[in-house]
């Protein structure tokens, strides 16, 4: 956000944000996004000390950008705030390194087996809680080396699109990045996953933006020639997607050499379900799909309704002959990435997502679909339920698999039931 | 009947200024305001401490008092002053000539300034137009004129001065040459009084002509309107002037979470009833923007309009409102027009009103045989808040309410925060924009306030409440839920006062013809089921 | 089918907008709902501004689309009812009377005329909502118009620690959440109000609460319950607007939230598209009717100022040539002499435009 933003000035107080925010509804103490957003704004421009604890309270799933009828930008506001937030130690610590998952991952995966094995042990979690405020009650996703990706097939006149796989598939999924490239393969594009830094969402999630640019610059960099040469960029992550469109949240608005490239990039970029379903409306997406029986609540990410393309996952998946799919619309999930990792939000998280949990129950589906790889933990983690990606849901219904990782243990149930 | 030594009338910052001083000389006196406090010139201006730099150039001695009155309100009344500072900006269209006379000027007038070129100018304060060439700092600062006012009359209460509020002078008893009385009815109860008195000072500023006719004298006063704009959110750091002869829109007071862009010159005929046109609004924001570009699309709070209380003696030909002195006249009725016991202070501008209430205090101590001299200069209207009371106040409140009501209470934030430790419910911000709490509502509506809270605006006067962006909509609905529970208004009286600040409220906003706030003056007609106030532009507004 | 072309897109959601989509959604047709925020009615007390047909010859069609109205809000699950010659006199927060002519069926209980004994129960800590304060003013009107039935003030507290203040959205959310807490809240007002047979509270009871819940409510209860406005974040309000909203969304209406139009453009005088500030690139959606109904400040969308609306609800340049074809007003748009619009007559033109751009529909040009 610049400095001199004005967006401010739209607010005529009316508290939809309030009625929108997700942590208000959870946490009754919580200032809410009006206070935090556009009246400490007002006050920052004052020069009044304005700084806050709550200010890490703010999900950042921007519900309140979307409720405003009149444009404010409120959760930029907050963000710009969290910036300029002083943590105390353990917890200014703790939050360095949850900005930089991209670091974590490069270093647990130089030896993946013996990392899972040390962040799942229970003396280290007890360190972690007491030394780094570290909640012991999730568990860590499980980091594993990538394979040996296959070469590009060549593009054949197709459209060429690159997967930005966001840190997720980089470090704990490998093979879902494998199945992504297949669907846009056989759906008509020339894919390849691209070798990228982290997006850079919990950099600015944890106030820290010198990383959060960093991380923009790098990026911007790895992809601008592959825009430049009408490549465009998918992503199956909604928080990357979503980072990106907006040119890595505007922390590179100021810098007259790569801001032009970022806004390039980001009118570039487009969500895997978003250019599914372009394929789709031109007739051109392969409907070639096995009757499946399959009862699925699909819940959108936050930073997917925040993209503003509508609910494309929702009608790809029920373009699937035998699956039922119900949108949940239940809310924000209340992980928010690194947020309920940490200790003293857990209690928070897990009021927020209350009422995603109650409407999964009610809706008693057979998975929870979802594209965000943290609403996914979060989801396992309160309801017990599996969860799955849309995107392997489609990949499945074409047929007996003929990319698929044959050693992914859930796979082969899914296979088992599907055939 | 009362009576005392000296009725002063006129609430505003001169009048205020003179029952201190007199408090502090052992005067007994009682100051009679028409309606709250800094009704007329003081209450409707930019709220600009002058350095002196706007007179350094036309005239020296205005300069030379504003530049050693700065110094002297920075000092006696920090808590009522943001010291901003100030720059003297060259825009390519103004008189290269007059840039360097104000130099020269600043030097012979004392102001203290630096001379910036164009790099540093716009590094200091990066929303200046990309041409501005250069630039002058100086020692401009933002002073609350409600909360000058009011330290002026609470430090003097405390002394033993007495003031009554919504007391509007109907008549003054003279006999033998001499004043003996000044009657007053009661605004809000209709109730006709008299206090007898030896002297009556005339501080009434834009009425000072009707207030001296009462007397049998004439004072001639011009009113030299000027309209204001109240933007949304600060655009500056320091206050924004434009080196060149003063002419309109030039300067740009942040004050508090606003800015203040103003103004313009026109005669009018009365203090009241004032009005501002879309043709003088849409001048004010392109004179503006031509100092800083965000103006033009800047968020327009509420226009207000006041007046320059200007003294004309007869023998002088009329002229332009800007060219007659800013000077002030201290007329003595006794010596010169044979009605003893009556002194007019005329003229002037809010950076002086010390020095003004000094040469009133001075004469009128004379006339009383009282040799106390004046002590303004020095003694403080406010005491410091003391590092344990801070800590307090930082663990109890958020740190931007905390950090206001400090500065606003001065010593007496730590009852307020015994009253928080006692009753937490007190802690909740009822005003959002302008961060005032429960307890600080309580605490003016309270029975030991000095100056007691008659009406919901009173309350916005002493607290900022209602004068950010939802203009008292949202935040004067649990104000009057407050007085009606702590002040024990009947529930109809606080009703029609919550109808009647909004109404008023409504009246700076509808002269406002675009942007936002006309949506949340829409917002503020809806929720409360009436019209949008029809826009006149000229008279039949009271624009503030 | 294509995923972004529809045979409606209506522009705008709120009242107006909401009607619309609601009228062509009757027919089956694919219609999309584009809104930045829900308008002046989530604002409000959830009653209507009602204005008299000015003339008689508008009547019955204003009476069909009243009629229509309330039907979409008896299958919303928050039933408005009334008529134009029996307005009611309901208290809103400054303890007034105001004349209502269609209010939620469950407000009619609040109105002045009931001739009951009512406690007015306010909530430790809700400091938005004084029950002494209307209890008086309340009082105070009853009294100059001559009834014996006055209202009395009880304060209840709540275990649940709502902060401080307490606010109606948190207590509304607490109560939308929690079925413990609504049977405590049960408890305390019967203890509060025993005796009384009615009870008048501020608006807590749900942000989603539908009409059947609400009835639950007051059946355990065992006396009449029904609730008072308070300033936004206005639960009544908001709860019609959800009420409806989502009776849309489940109806097959695909809603697109939170992002604002950029620009119609237009060919050959056809609107031909929507097209959709969102992140990144935009998103354009194709109706081959467009229903305009974004409100009296809404930012221009079209090349040419609208100067006015034909008969067909369609907008008319300065010269009186109609803009586009396939481009219906609604709302205060289709007022153009601006000022204040009341809520049943934006619903008119709601209706009216809903129903045109359902049977009037272009060529579809992609």
């Amino acid at each position: 956000m610049r400095p001199d933003d004005s967006s401010l000035d739209n607010c005529l107080k009316c508290s939809l944000c309030n009625a929108a925010c997700p942590m208000l509804g959870a946490n009754p103490e919580y200032p809410g996004p009006k206070r935090l957003g556009p009246e400490l704004e007002r006050m920052r421009r004052e020069g009044v000390p304005t700084d806050t604890e709550w200010l890490e309270y703010c999900l950042g799933c921007h519900r309140c950008d979307l409720a405003c009828p009149h444009q404010v930008g409120v959760s930029e506001m907050i963000a710009h705030a969290k910036a300029r937030h002083r943590k105390p130690f353990i917890r200014a610590v703790r939050d360095w390194w949850f900005a930089r998952p991209g670091l974590i991952g490069k270093l647990a995966t130089i030896l993946p087996a013996l990392s899972n094995f040390g962040l799942a042990m229970k003396p280290a979690r007890l360190a972690m809680s007491i030394f780094m405020r570290i909640t012991p009650l999730r568990s860590f996703p499980k980091y594993t080396r990538a394979k040996a990706r296959r070469s590009p097939s060549p593009a054949g006149g197709r459209p060429r699109v690159l997967l930005f796989p966001g840190c997720s598939i980089r470090y704990n999924e490998p093979e879902l990045g494998g199945k992504v490239v297949a669907l846009l393969e056989r759906n008509g594009f020339s894919a390849e996953v691209a070798t990228t830094e982290c997006c850079g969402v919990p950099a600015t999630a944890n106030g820290d933006a010198g990383v959060a640019q960093s991380l923009a610059r790098a990026n911007v960099k790895l992809l601008a020639a592959h825009v430049n040469a009408g490549v465009r960029i998918v992503t199956a992550c909604s928080s990357c997607g979503h980072r990106i469109k907006t040119a890595f949240g505007g922390v590179l608005d100021e810098d007259k050499a790569l801001g032009p490239a970022a806004r390039k990039i980001a009118e570039n970029t487009y969500d895997l379900a978003e250019l599914l379903m372009q394929q789709s409306d031109a007739g051109k997406l392969d409907t070639g799909f096995q009757p499946t029986n399959l009862r699925l609540a699909y819940h959108a990410p936050c930073h997917q309704k925040s993209q503003g393309i509508g609910r494309p996952w929702f009608h790809l998946l029920r373009q699937i002959p035998g699956v039922t799919v119900e949108d949940l619309d239940a809310g924000c999930c209340g992980i928010s990435g690194t947020f309920g990792f940490k200790q003293e939000k857990y209690k928070s998280s897990m009021a927020v997502g209350q009422p995603l949990f109650d409407g999964i129950r009610a809706a008693q589906p057979e998975f929870v679909t979802t594209e965000c790889a943290t609403c996914q933990m979060q989801i396992e983690h309160g309801t017990a339920l599996k969860t799955i990606h849309p995107a392997e849901v489609l990949l499945r219904a074409y047929g007996p698999p003929r990319q698929q990782a044959a050693s992914d243990p859930v796979s082969q149930d899914e296979a088992a039931r599907v055939n | 009947m009362e009576s005392t030594q000296v009725v002063i009338i006129g609430g505003g910052a001169t009048g205020a200024g003179i029952l201190w001083d007199l408090s502090l000389r052992g005067i007994a006196a009682i100051l009679l305001e028409q309606g709250d406090i800094a009704n007329g010139a003081t209450g409707r201006c930019h709220g600009l401490l002058h350095s002196g730099g706007r007179y350094a150039v036309k005239d020296p001695e205005a300069a030379r008092s504003c530049a050693a009155e700065n110094r002297i309100v920075k000092r006696i009344a920090p808590h009522c002053v943001e010291e901003v500072g100030g720059l003297f900006v060259q825009c390519p269209k103004d008189d290269p000539a007059f840039f360097e006379q104000w130099w020269k000027a600043a030097e012979v007038a004392g102001i203290e300034s630096r001379r910036l070129g164009k790099e540093e100018a716009h590094h200091v304060e990066p929303g200046l137009a990309p041409d501005i060439l250069g630039a002058f700092t100086c020692p401009d600062a933002h002073v609350d004129v409600f909360r000058l006012t009011l330290a002026n009359l609470e430090a003097a209460s405390a002394r033993g001065g007495k003031l009554y509020t919504y007391a509007k002078v109907t008549s003054i008893d003279t006999a033998d040459g001499r004043v003996r009385a000044v009657n007053y009815r009661d605004e809000r109860t209709g109730e006709r009084h008299k206090i007898a008195c030896e002297i009556a000072i005339n501080a009434a500023g834009g009425w000072a002509q009707t207030v001296a006719a009462m007397a049998g004298v004439d004072v001639p006063v011009r009113c030299d309107k000027g309209s204001l704009l109240v933007l949304n959110h600060r655009l500056s750091r320091s206050v924004i002037n434009r080196c060149r002869k003063p002419g309109d829109a030039d300067i740009l007071v942040p004050a508090g979470p606003v800015c203040i862009l103003g103004t313009s010159s026109i005669e009018v005929a009365s203090p009241e009833n004032l009005s501002a046109s879309a043709e003088e609004i849409d001048a004010l924001l392109r004179q503006g923007a031509i100092m800083i570009p965000e103006v033009a699309e800047a968020r327009i709070l509420r226009v207000f309009c006041g007046v320059r209380p200007l003294y004309v003696p007869r023998q002088t030909g009329t002229s332009a409102g800007r060219e007659i002195s800013r000077g002030f006249f201290l007329l003595d009725h006794g010596a010169q027009d044979g009605v003893g016991g009556f002194v007019s202070i005329v003229g002037g501008k809010l950076t002086t009103y010390r020095q003004m209430a000094a040469a009133t205090s001075d004469c009128v101590a004379r006339q009383l045989g009282v040799e106390t001299e004046c002590t303004t200069d020095t003694v403080p209207l406010q005491g410091a808040v003391d590092r344990k009371t801070h800590r307090l106040a930082n663990r109890l409140l958020p740190a931007p309410v905390a950090h206001k009501l400090e500065i606003r209470l001065g010593p007496e934030v730590a009852r307020v925060l015994d009253a928080i430790e006692a009753r937490p419910e007190l802690a909740e911000i009822i005003c959002d924009c302008e961060m005032v709490t429960r307890a600080e509502l309580e605490y003016v509506l309270g029975s030991e306030a000095h100056v007691p809270v008659q009406a919901i605006a009173d309350i916005g006067r002493r607290t900022r409440l209602g004068f950010g962006p939802c203009q008292g909509t949202f935040c004067g609905y649990k104000a009057m839920l407050t007085a009606y529970r702590t002040h024990r208004w009947t529930a109809s009286r606080a009703a029609n006062e919550l109808s009647a600040y909004l109404q008023e409220r409504r009246k700076g906003q509808s002269f406002v013809h675009h942007g936002q706030q006309m949506e949340q003056l829409d917002l503020n007609c809806d929720l409360y089921g009436v019209d949008r106030p029809a826009e006149t532009h000229n008279g039949a507004h009271d624009a503030k | 089918m294509q995923s972004r072309t529809f045979e409606v897109v209506v522009l705008g959601s709120g009242i107006a907008g909401l009607t619309a989509a609601a009228t062509a959604a009757r027919q089956g047709l694919r219609v999309a709902l584009v809104a930045t925020g829900p308008g002046s009615i989530a604002l409000g007390a959830g009653w209507l501004k009602a204005e008299s047909p000015s003339s008689s010859s508008e009547a019955p069609e204003l009476s069909e689309a009243m009629a229509f109205f309330c039907e979409l809000t008896r299958l919303a699950g928050c039933p408005l009812a009334g008529d134009f010659d029996h307005p009611r006199p309901m208290p809103n927060y400054l303890g007034s009377w105001e004349s209502v002519a269609f209010a939620p069926q469950r407000l009619w209980s609040a109105a002045a005329d009931e001739k009951v004994s009512t406690a007015i129960v306010g909530i430790r800590g809700l400091s938005i909502f004084d029950e002494c304060f209307m209890a008086e003013r309340l009082n105070e009107q009853v009294q100059v118009a001559g009834s014996p039935y006055s209202y009395t003030a009880r304060q209840i507290s709540l275990r649940h620690d709502f902060g401080i203040p307490a606010t109606v959205l948190q207590i509304a959310t607490c109560f939308d959440r929690d079925a413990a807490f609504r049977a405590e809240l049960i408890d305390t007002l019967r203890h509060a109000a025993s005796g009384f047979e009615r009870i008048l509270l501020p608006g807590i009871l749900g942000l989603h609460s539908s009409d059947w819940l609400l009835a639950q409510f007051e059946a355990e209860l065992g006396c009449s319950v029904c609730e008072i406005p308070t300033l936004p974040p206005s639960i009544l309000g908001l709860r019609l607007f959800h009420r409806l909203q989502s009776y849309l969304h489940s109806s097959g209406v695909e809603l697109f939230a939170g992002f604002p139009v950029h620009s119609l453009p237009l060919r050959q005088g056809m609107c031909i598209g929507v097209d959709i500030t969102a992140p990144g690139h935009p998103l354009t959606l194709h109706g081959e009717s467009v229903v305009l109904a974004t409100g009296r400040r809404s930012a221009p969308l079209l090349a040419e100022t609208i100067a006015g609306c034909d008969a067909q609800m369609r907008p008319l340049d300065a010269t009186g040539a109609v803009i586009a074809q396939n481009l219906f007003l609604a709302g205060t748009l289709a007022h153009s002499g601006g000022g204040h619009s009341a809520d049943t007559m934006r619903i008119l033109s709601g209706y009216r435009a809903g129903k045109l751009a359902a049977t009037t529909r272009g060529a579809y040009a992609s």
